[in-house]
């Protein structure tokens, strides 16, 4: 009599015959999930993806190291030649300097003031997504790990939060707390920071829910541990995603803000103050004032969200932002 | 050729592939099936068998990435495969229905049972009046007993419950008299009397009507129940087909036999329950030669070999090297 | 159904009072109006005559108790800058603005939804990834710069379109309105466009995502099933599932389409209320911002109210109970 409840090949009459069979039967082994880095490659390996990479490391680059590359210091008032004002793409100063992407106003090198302004666009947009993203997280896991009533408040904010458009809530504060870089990224960490608390909670009650995490509490492992070595990893795919798409949306509505002129001041000009400055000048022809800014803000935006879309795509978080 | 008008539907060969990164894997493979008006069959085997898959081809509803690739199907002689896309629209629904396995899922959540009933009429027969279309839809519904047809044809799916849900499925299904009806699990997700009811009804009806019904299933005790003939699928290919009775007291395959043998009874209280060892492999992981010598207790080194679906004596097919005999079996 | 529109009522105004207060209190810390207001040759005498006039020498309890009295009797006071009743002035500009926001709205309909359909049902096809590149670029886009572009393109370059005003209106029960005139549609045209782009492609990808769901959907495998004609399965079991979650969304976008018209309506020049906001902002013209943002949170909870109503009637799983949400 044999025992069936075994394997097949326990049954099988022989050792030999068992070996033979075992071997017929070896697939090549799995390659080990490497999540990130796949994540990478699949990213990078997809035409649109790649173009969105590429964008977004040449323009940092540029954003970082604009005060080496730059022609001239736009915001050194002794370098600007008021006779240079508005000259066409192309054109030369009079000190010989070749002005590529032509002057505004005030006779300013506009490639030399674009670098400046994407310094500053992407300053005020990673650092306010940043702090968003901590603030939102932090409130997501609170909300996901305490449930009950903490979890109906904080929804409950996130839910009134999110009725109202950002741009509108981001109106209100710049009304009340006046200009500047600060009260900017204040004004866009508020607006931002619910979506990541919406989406952190979601994933981590999703996580919260799967045998691992009561095997971790079965364990008596404190709580906290439990919360952040095991959901907290387990969210981030979802997070990357948001966040990604996040910071595109900080820079645009920063470069909107700066547009209707409540954003941020003279002295701190970014991409969209730029070309607030030569909209007044677009309708006598002067086109390059505000073309060419725009065109670097775009090519940011849309830098991003290319890398962004395409990590959802692979990333595949099922909490949409 | 006589064979024609035999055969209510016939598979001959039939192999559906689904495309992926790494080419075209075969779900189903070189399936052989055959049904009279009349009859009712069972399709056995575990998730991941094909069996699914097999139903859906028939009908003409396998989505991409998945295609038929090789056989014949065979609808009153007609080979699905050869016609339009037109004329296999009016057969669906019309010749041959098919029901499946959550009722919760199959009719559309936003639209009232009387559109989802007459659609399915008008589909196959647009110039019919609107009040006998109704009327229709009305009588269907009482035949599968659900109780004041003429209201509930103005309620939503949600006011139903999931074993009258699946009633509805079954009467839409049966609306057009078809000859065939593919039942793709139908009573897996209902209560165990519940489901007693709808498969004597479904019993009941089809004999009534002289309709072909393939009832596609796990469960070997539905089948034994139900249905006259059996085809046993593994990993895509069918193992063993025979009568009801023989393979249930005979079974020939291993597969077959550790299937009957999983089956809870009350024979041996306090007996441990047997399992087949192992898992069905993905489709795209198959073992070479006999599929299932893996998981086989009576596994030798010639079922490495590629092996046919073989005629024994009577109504028996069987796809194994070393098919059980009578007697041979161990316990 | 009463208790429940009470309940929506009493939410409607604690927002509205949390609301004021917040902004009453942050407004009058910052800056002080008079500064704004007052010329830089005007003597201390005048200045402080102003402050009283205005009843900003009162502490800001006794300073907001007066505006809520006003609130509640449909004064919210006077703008500084015009001298004139700040809700006037809102209700004046409203028109304008809803004409903009409604326009977008349907455009962002009528073209997002047709594109998201096509691109749901054949994902694979080259019109397909066209369709969702565009959704990406709407996205991306900021909408003030695509407004300039648009001017600089169809009024600059082209000369075909009016870069900006309202155009020749006519009054519909005493409204004026733009889109009843040849010469009103052509100055509506641009800014609507302009402000319906983001919604566009918000609602390709909402219809294209809500397709795709359907089409993989055990309701349209079994309509196939019954023969149902493939054009029956798109335009009826597809769409109908697809459309009632839309309906929340669109509600709620409206929303966010009169608070963007903001950018629209100052790059356009049109004479709506987010003009007033935004100069009302940078002179801290206190009453007109308070009344904006009542009148705006006002339209909100009305919105949202509706969509819901809405949504009980379209889909038959949603009832409405008296008791919980």
């Amino acid at each position: 009599m044999t025992d069936l409840s075994t394997n097949a090949k326990s049954v099988a009459q022989s050792a030999e015959l068992a070996a033979q069979i075992a071997a017929a039967n070896s697939f090549p082994p799995e390659p080990p999930a490497r999540p990130v880095r796949r994540a990478i490659k699949r990213v990078l390996t997809d035409p649109l993806g790649l173009l969105g990479a590429l964008i977004v490391i040449v323009l940092l680059l540029a954003a970082l190291f604009s005060s080496w590359i730059s022609p001239q210091n736009p915001y050194d008032l002794a370098v600007l030649d008021i006779m240079d004002n508005r000259l066409p793409p192309g054109s030369e100063s009079f000190s010989g300097m070749t002005y590529w992407l032509g002057t505004d106003d005030q006779g300013r090198d506009l490639l030399s003031a674009i670098l400046y302004g994407l310094r500053t666009s992407i300053f005020v947009g990673i650092v306010s997504a940043g702090i968003a993203l901590v603030i939102g997280s932090v409130m997501g896991l609170v909300s996901a790990y305490f449930g009950g009533r903490t979890d109906t408040l904080v929804m409950r904010l996130v839910d009134i939060q999110l009725s109202f458009p950002p741009i509108l809530v981001a109106l209100i504060l710049l009304a009340i707390l006046g200009q500047g870089v600060d009260k900017i990224i204040i004004a866009l960490v508020v607006t931002q920071w619910a979506y990541y608390a919406r989406t952190v909670r979601g994933a981590a009650l999703v996580e919260r829910g799967r045998t691992y995490v009561d095997a971790a509490r079965c364990l008596a492992l404190p709580s906290r541990m439990v919360t952040l070595n095991h959901i907290l990893p387990n969210c981030l795919p979802p997070l990357i995603v948001v966040a990604t798409m996040r910071v595109a949306y900080a820079v645009s509505l920063e470069a909107t803000l700066s547009f209707l002129g409540i954003g941020l001041p003279v002295t701190e000009p970014s991409l969209g103050l730029l070309i607030s400055n030569g909209n007044k000048y677009m309708l006598s022809g002067d086109w390059w004032i505000s073309v060419f800014p725009g065109v670097a803000l775009l090519l940011l935006i849309v830098g991003i969200n290319l890398v962004g879309d395409r990590l959802r795509d692979v990333l595949n978080p099922k909490f949409k932002d | 050729m006589t064979s024609r008008s035999d055969y209510t539907l016939e598979l001959r060969g039939l192999e559906t592939v689904f495309d992926g990164e790494k080419g075209a894997v075969a779900a189903v493979r070189n399936v052989n099936l055959a049904i009279k008006p009349g009859e009712i069959v069972g399709l056995v085997g575990e998730s991941g068998s094909g069996k699914s898959v097999t139903g859906l081809s028939i009908m003409g509803l396998i989505d991409r990435p998945g295609r038929i690739s090789k056989g014949e199907i065979l609808l009153n002689g007609e080979d699905l495969r050869k016609v339009s896309a037109k004329r296999l629209r009016s057969l669906r629904g019309d010749r041959m229905a098919m029901i499946f396995q959550d009722p919760m899922m199959t009719l559309n959540p936003v639209l009232r049972i009387d559109t989802q009933m007459i659609e399915a009429i008008t589909a196959h027969d647009p110039k019919i009046e609107k009040s006998a279309a109704r009327a229709r839809c009305r009588d269907a519904l009482g035949m599968v007993g659900i109780p004041d047809p003429d209201e509930r044809l103005y309620a939503y799916p949600h006011q139903f419950s999931g074993g009258m849900r699946q009633r509805v499925a079954i009467a839409i299904a049966m609306l057009n008299n078809p000859d065939l009806i593919i039942a793709d699990e139908p009573t897996t997700a209902l209560d165990v009397t519940i489901q007693a009811q709808i498969i004597a009804e479904m019993q009941k009806l089809c004999k009534e009507r002289g309709t072909a019904l393939i009832w596609i299933t796990h469960d070997l005790t539905v089948v034994a129940e139900l249905t006259q003939r059996v085809y046993v699928m593994y990993a895509g290919s069918v193992v063993e087909e025979g009568l009801l009775d023989d393979v249930l007291d005979h079974p020939r395959h291993p597969y077959t036999q550790g299937l009957i043998r999983s089956i809870p009874s009350d024979n041996a209280p306090g007996a441990r329950l047997f399992q087949i060892p192992g898992m069905t492999p993905p489709i795209d992981r198959m073992p070479k030669g006999c599929r299932f010598h893996p998981r086989c207790p009576y596994v030798q080194l010639d079922c490495l070999e590629d092996v046919e679906l073989v005629p024994q004596e009577g109504e028996r097919s069987v796809r194994c090297v070393h098919p059980i005999r009578q007697g041979e079996q161990v316990s | 159904m009463t208790a429940y529109l009470l309940r929506r009522g009493g939410q409607t105004l604690l927002t509205l009072l949390v609301m004021s207060v917040l902004v009453f209190v942050g407004v009058y810390l910052v800056g002080n109006p008079v500064d704004v207001m007052i010329s830089a040759t005007a003597t201390p005498q005048e200045r402080a005559d102003l402050i009283v006039r205005m009843g900003l020498d009162q502490p800001v309890w006794v300073q907001y108790w007066h505006f809520l009295k006003g609130a509640l009797s449909g004064d919210l006071g006077n703008s500084f800058l015009y001298n004139r009743p700040a809700l006037g002035l809102i209700f004046e500009r409203m028109p304008a603005t809803l004409e903009l926001a409604f326009s977008a709205l349907i455009m962002g309909l009528v073209i997002g939804i047709p594109l998201g359909v096509i691109a749901g049902l054949r994902p694979s096809k080259p019109e397909s990834r066209g369709i969702m590149a565009f959704s990406i670029l709407g996205f991306s886009l900021p909408t003030f710069w695509v407004g300039l572009m648009m001017i600089l393109l169809f009024a600059v370059k082209l000369d075909i379109l009016p870069a900006s005003g309202r155009g020749d209106t006519v009054d519909v029960l005493g409204v004026p309105v733009s889109f009843l005139t040849a010469d009103g549609l052509s100055h509506i045209f641009l800014p609507a466009l302009n402000l319906a782009l983001f919604k566009i492609s918000l609602v390709i990808r909402l219809t294209r995502a809500g397709v795709s769901e359907a089409l993989q959907s055990e309701y349209v495998r079994f309509a196939r099933a019954k023969g149902v004609s493939e054009w029956r399965i798109v335009f009826l079991h597809v769409l109908k599932n697809t459309l009632i979650p839309l309906i929340t969304v669109v509600g709620l976008e409206l929303g966010a389409l009169i608070a963007f018209a903001v950018v629209t309506e100052t790059i356009f020049s049109w004479p709506g209320m987010g003009k007033l906001i935004i100069d009302a902002i940078t002179t801290l013209d206190r009453p007109v911002i308070l009344a904006y943002l009542m009148i705006t949170v006002l339209m909100f909870t009305v919105i949202n109210l509706i969509v819901d109503l809405t949504y009980t009637l379209v889909d038959p799983r949603v009832k409405i109970d008296g008791g919980s949400e």
